[in-house]
């Protein structure tokens, strides 16, 4: 087994039901994504190559984090070694999405036209935001504060009349 | 305080993005006397100036990093990430 | 009456629009202000004066004065000259008794005089001392600003961020040319105005809206009513234009005395007729030419003084019942007039320009302020840089002496004499004539009377101006409602992966740090039974869960902890205590090595991000090769406690859990309920336990297992006792920042025979000298049960306090924690602890309350 397997919810048997933080923060104009798999990576993460369904989210010189839609476990087994160490976060981050950049204006004082950035949103909360297309973005938060991050955007639309 | 510090990896950002650790200071090493420790862990030079603080992009990419600001101004001089010492210095 | 159609008027007259003042219908026109429908429809007094409830009329017309506060649709202090009329509002006079024609308070500036010189409330009304109360409401129901309405529909603000390379702040001549000019480079631009516009060729507008302040960082906060921009700019440009300054002479507070602006609005604007005949007193061209707007309004301009031609030493306007009737000029004859326009030049509005660090220096022969020496990124373009044209420079005041009543600071009816007595009492330099006049203090923050002020006190002083200076600026440059900059009140709460699952089975939350944990489930004591007795689980997510992974990790954990970590053996776990350079200690946790090169740490809830970050720093420091992942909220952990929590957890693993196997502080992996967990057998609480940490979106489905299986679950209070019943500590509960290992009682944790480890020069002075206080147990005869805090007495005085207390069902006493002096920490020992204003006898104990050698736990 690999290490810190007890990390993966991929590693969780095939009946067990896995549960996303936002199951009750949702409604209407947020989309929930945390269900895509999250590895955060450190190390020499230059020489990362993304493969299909993958995307590659650059932090700083030696961190990054990989979206992927397929098993983070299997990712990991990949990129593991070579001085690249690769930490499964799929349940330690919420995700959601939402349209529009007055609402993105609100929420934070980052630039919008430099994403994937990492930095502060709502005030306080650490945040992974990255810009989709368009006009659609893409935020991963910590998943404990991933509720609340909901609430603020909800509020934040009603704000703007949507 | 709203001015911007300058995270080595993302750039300037509002400081409330950031934790102050304090002032760069000298950790003793061997056998310190009474003195030389409580100055080391009670004093501080307090400059009205440009002043050598460890900062950390805590709600950011979490770098831990070394800035110098003037402490009359909060004007960043500059920033970096200095090489680690591999001794007790500090 | 409106005047004909006027060149660039701003009233729609084809629509009308009707609201109510005082309880009467008033009508007006889109395009009109409140203030400037009422001035219409022949209202003259608008307001009552702070103290002596003067009235007042229209002064500024430009939001700055304070003549024109009224309160509109509940919202107190509006200025209704340039609040835009409104369908249906009530307005009404504030801080009157009666109506704004005929105050009852006004008695106060017949009779009261003598008694409220300048800090009158500093001598009288200070005995007897138990009275002030009663003064206090007095006075404050006499002199206000209007009033917070106790019900109020709140309003909503927002917050939005904006960055630009170019902030114009002021959309007039100049702060247009520069925006274009900006605009013209490339740059992108943002131009605030605080009246109106739209957006131009390559630049985009805000208005009406109000540039707050200038704050480090470029950051200007921008009041769009309810919206409030904070605006990062690379480059300010300040043209905010300049003040029309007014004159101190007898009667400059009647109504009718106004200033040029205020009379170009009402023709220009409104097409309202200011007034019957008029006399024009002006110290630059501006001033004057407002002959114009008289003229073409059918004014009778009966005089017009221009001070930099003529010098005289009085001046005074002749009132009658609060109104301009007549003005002399030195001692020639009356000029009757309803209408004093009065200028004594323009100031330059350099507040923004100083708040972002410039200084400003006097121009004697211009008799204003211009800012100098302007940092970096901050320019300032057209009159707001002092580019104002020739003016004469006013006396600081035209009563000749005679000593007749002027008014220097309308908003706080400071008198020129207010400033001369003050200066008279020692008061003389410009920031303690401030407060103690409250001169500039008021709704103008002096805007109107701060130049004026400096040269009363050059005159009484005998300096200039130049040598009294500037009160600090500060923002806001004009007031925000509180509202506006809270914003939208979101408290971030941290929520377990079984927070909805604490929810739906009833408890009770509370608040730990910013996350929410159950308190209990609902009957404490049974709670506590059924982790004794059978089996209980709690959610324990929120402790801080730290990777330290490098191949010298293990380096890396002796430096940062007194203890030695790095020849604990793989699958085993410690008690882990961290300490500072000072010997204080920071946090406590267990530390499991999971293989040779791979640890994992856990924090309190509380302490998980700061001793991550502390971890950080130090390796920052030092370079260890040693990764640190924080994930706290990657990983659930449930306790599973109690004498059948070996058997419920078999039924859910494969894997073998016999006390061989897993034995108490053994780490292992397993899958519990088809969960991947990493299993902790630990006993925080006394009873056999595990902890499991597995993935949080795994956590329902596991805690939905353990529930199946029999464990019921409880909350942190009967965690607390039950952690009580054992003795065991909790950081920050019964160890403060001054708490060191060898006074709490955990001796055992310090390696001493290390190197070098964070605390070390400390805990070896510490060792060497007197231990001072001591933690240590005591039992008590329930139901008597000490407060947290609660003073241990010696001989009448405080030697010490209890951390915590509780009643424990199990031992049949009340059961606690308390700092003792070191002669009392003993097995046995009587202290006195205060309860209840009484002292009750509890005896000390050094050993766990239930089951002292820990068979429980190891079973």
């Amino acid at each position: 087994m690999t290490r810190l397997a007890f990390l993966s919810p991929d590693n969780a048997a095939p009946g067990v039901a896995l549960v996303s933080p936002l199951q009750h923060a949702l409604g209407e104009g947020v989309a929930d994504v945390s269900h895509l798999g999250k590895l955060e990576l450190r190390g020499p993460r230059d020489a990362v190559e993304p493969g299909p369904g993958e995307e590659l989210l650059p932090l700083s010189p030696t961190r990054a984090l990989l979206v992927t839609d397929g098993s983070p476990a299997r990712a990991r087994e990949r990129l593991h070694g070579d001085g690249l160490r690769v930490y499964d976060m799929t349940a330690a981050l919420a995700a959601c999405e939402v349209e529009g950049e007055d609402v993105l204006r609100r929420l934070t004082e980052l630039d919008l036209e430099r994403l994937p950035a990492i930095g502060s949103i709502a005030r306080g909360t650490p945040a992974i935001i990255d810009r989709r297309e368009g006009e659609r973005f893409r935020i991963f938060v910590p998943q404990e504060l991933g509720h609340h991050l909901v609430e603020v955007i909800l509020d934040t639309l009603r704000g703007l009349g949507r | 305080m709203t001015f911007l510090l300058d995270c080595p990896n993302c750039g300037p950002r509002d400081v409330y993005e950031f934790k102050y650790q304090g002032e760069v200071t000298r950790r003793p090493s061997g056998r310190p006397s009474q003195r030389e420790f409580s100055s080391y862990v009670y004093f501080r030079d307090n400059v009205a100036g440009a002043q050598r603080e460890w900062w950390c992009h805590r709600i950011g990419c979490g770098q831990w990093f070394v800035a110098e600001r003037d402490t009359r101004t909060n004007a960043v001089l500059g920033t970096e990430i200095p090489a680690p010492a591999r001794s007790s210095a500090r | 009456m409106r005047l004909p159609k006027q060149p660039g008027e701003r009233i729609d007259r084809e629509t009308a629009v009707s609201f109510r003042f005082a309880g009467a219908p008033v009508s007006g026109f889109v395009g009109d202000t409140i203030g400037s429908a009422l001035y219409a429809g022949g209202r003259r007094v608008f307001s009552r004066s702070f103290k002596y409830h003067r009235p007042r009329g229209l002064l500024c017309c430009s939001g700055h004065c304070p003549n024109c506060l009224m309160t509109v649709d509940g919202v107190p202090n509006v200025r209704v000259c340039v609040e835009p009329v409104r369908e249906g509002a009530d307005v009404r006079a504030q801080n009157v008794l009666g109506s704004l024609d005929r105050d009852w308070l006004s008695v106060v500036d017949r009779v009261g005089g003598p008694f409220t010189p300048v800090g009158f409330y500093y001598r009288t009304m200070i005995r007897p001392r138990r009275a002030w109360p009663l003064y206090e409401r007095l006075l404050r129901n006499m002199a206000g600003l209007g009033r917070v309405p106790a019900e109020h529909e709140p309003r909503r603000y927002d917050t939005e961020h904006r960055a630009v390379d170019v902030l114009v702040i002021g959309g007039g001549r100049a702060g247009r040319r520069a925006a274009a000019r900006a605009a013209g480079e490339g740059r992108s631009v943002l131009l605030v105005d605080e009246r109106g516009g739209s957006d131009a060729d390559g630049y985009r507008v805000l208005a009406p809206a109000r540039a707050i302040g200038i704050y480090e960082g470029g950051l200007v906060p921008i009041d769009a009513g309810d919206l409030l921009y904070r605006v990062r700019a690379t480059r300010i440009i300040v043209a905010t234009g300049s003040l029309e300054q007014p004159l101190v002479f007898p009667g400059n507070d009647l109504v009718g005395v106004m200033l040029p602006g205020a009379v170009r609005r009402l023709v220009d604007e409104w097409a309202i007729k200011p007034g019957e005949c008029a006399v024009v007193i002006g110290a630059d061209e501006r001033g004057l030419d407002v002959t114009d707007q008289l003229e073409r309004a059918g004014v009778e301009v009966a005089a017009v003084l221009d001070l930099r031609a003529s010098d005289p030493r009085r001046i005074a306007a002749v009132g009658g019942g609060g109104r301009v009737r007549a003005v002399e000029i030195d001692s020639t004859e009356r000029l009757p007039c309803d209408l004093v326009v009065v200028s004594g030049g323009r100031q330059p509005a350099y507040s923004l320009l100083a708040q972002a660090g410039a200084t400003v220096d006097y121009q004697p022969r211009k008799g204003i302020f211009v800012p100098t020496n302007l940092p970096p990124g901050i320019e300032a373009a057209g009159s707001a840089a002092g580019a104002a044209e020739e003016s004469a420079a006013p006396r600081a005041s035209y009563d000749a002496g005679k000593g007749d009543r002027c008014f220097v600071c309308v908003c706080e009816d400071v008198t020129e004499k207010d400033l001369e007595r003050a200066v008279a009492e020692g008061f003389d330099s410009i920031e303690l004539a401030k407060r103690y006049t409250t001169v500039t203090m008021g709704p103008c923050q002096g805007k109107l009377c701060h130049v004026p002020s400096i040269r009363l006190l050059a005159r009484a002083t005998g300096t200039d101006e130049d040598a009294i200076g500037t009160t600090t600026a500060r923002p806001p440059w004009a007031p925000v409602e509180l509202g506006l900059l809270a914003g939208r009140h979101h408290e971030p709460m941290k929520r377990s992966p079984l927070h909805f699952r604490h929810e739906q089975a009833g408890a009770s939350m509370m608040w730990t740090g910013a996350w929410r944990r159950p308190f209990a489930y609902g009957d404490v004591e049974a709670e506590v039974r059924a982790v004794h007795e059978r089996l209980g689980v709690i959610d324990v997510s929120t402790l801080g869960k730290l990777v330290v992974e490098g191949a010298q990790a293990g380096e890396l954990l002796d430096r940062l902890y007194p203890n030695r970590l790095s020849d604990l053996a793989v699958g085993r776990i410690r008690y882990g205590v961290p300490t500072t350079d000072g010997g204080r200690i920071l946090d406590d946790g267990t530390v499991a090595r999971l293989h040779g090169d791979l640890f994992y740490v856990t924090t309190t809830s509380t302490g998980s991000e700061s001793v991550c970050e502390w971890f950080e720093w130090w390796n920052a420091v030092w370079g260890y090769e040693a990764e640190i992942v924080n994930l706290t909220g990657a990983l659930a952990a449930i306790n599973l406690a109690g004498p059948q929590a070996r058997n419920a957890l078999a039924t859910l693993t494969d894997a073998d859990v016999s006390n061989e196997a897993l034995k108490y502080l053994d780490a292992r992996e397993l899958a519990v309920a088809g969960v991947p967990c990493l299993a902790l057998r630990i006993g925080f609480v006394g009873e056999l336990g595990y902890e499991l940490h597995c993935p949080a979106s795994a956590a329902e489905h596991l805690w939905d297992a353990l529930v199946a299986a029999g464990a019921a679950p409880f909350g942190l209070e009967p965690q607390r006792i039950l952690r009580l019943e054992k003795a065991h500590v909790i950081i920050g509960q019964d160890t403060d920042s001054e708490s060191n290992l060898l006074s709490a009682g955990m001796p055992w944790i310090l390696k001493l025979d290390k190197d070098d480890f964070v605390g070390r020069f400390a805990a070896e002075l510490i060792r060497e000298r007197d231990l001072g206080e001591r933690l240590v147990g005591f039992t008590l005869p329930a139901p008597t049960l000490p407060a947290e805090g609660a003073q241990v007495v010696i001989d009448g005085r405080p030697a010490g306090r209890v951390t915590s207390a509780r009643v424990s069902q199990r031992i049949g006493k009340t059961i606690g924690l308390a700092w003792v002096p070191p002669q009392l920490a003993e097995n046995g020992a009587e202290i006195a602890i205060r309860v209840d204003g009484s002292l009750a006898r509890a005896s000390v104990t050094l050993s766990p309350f239930y089951d002292p050698d820990g068979e429980r736990l190891r079973s």
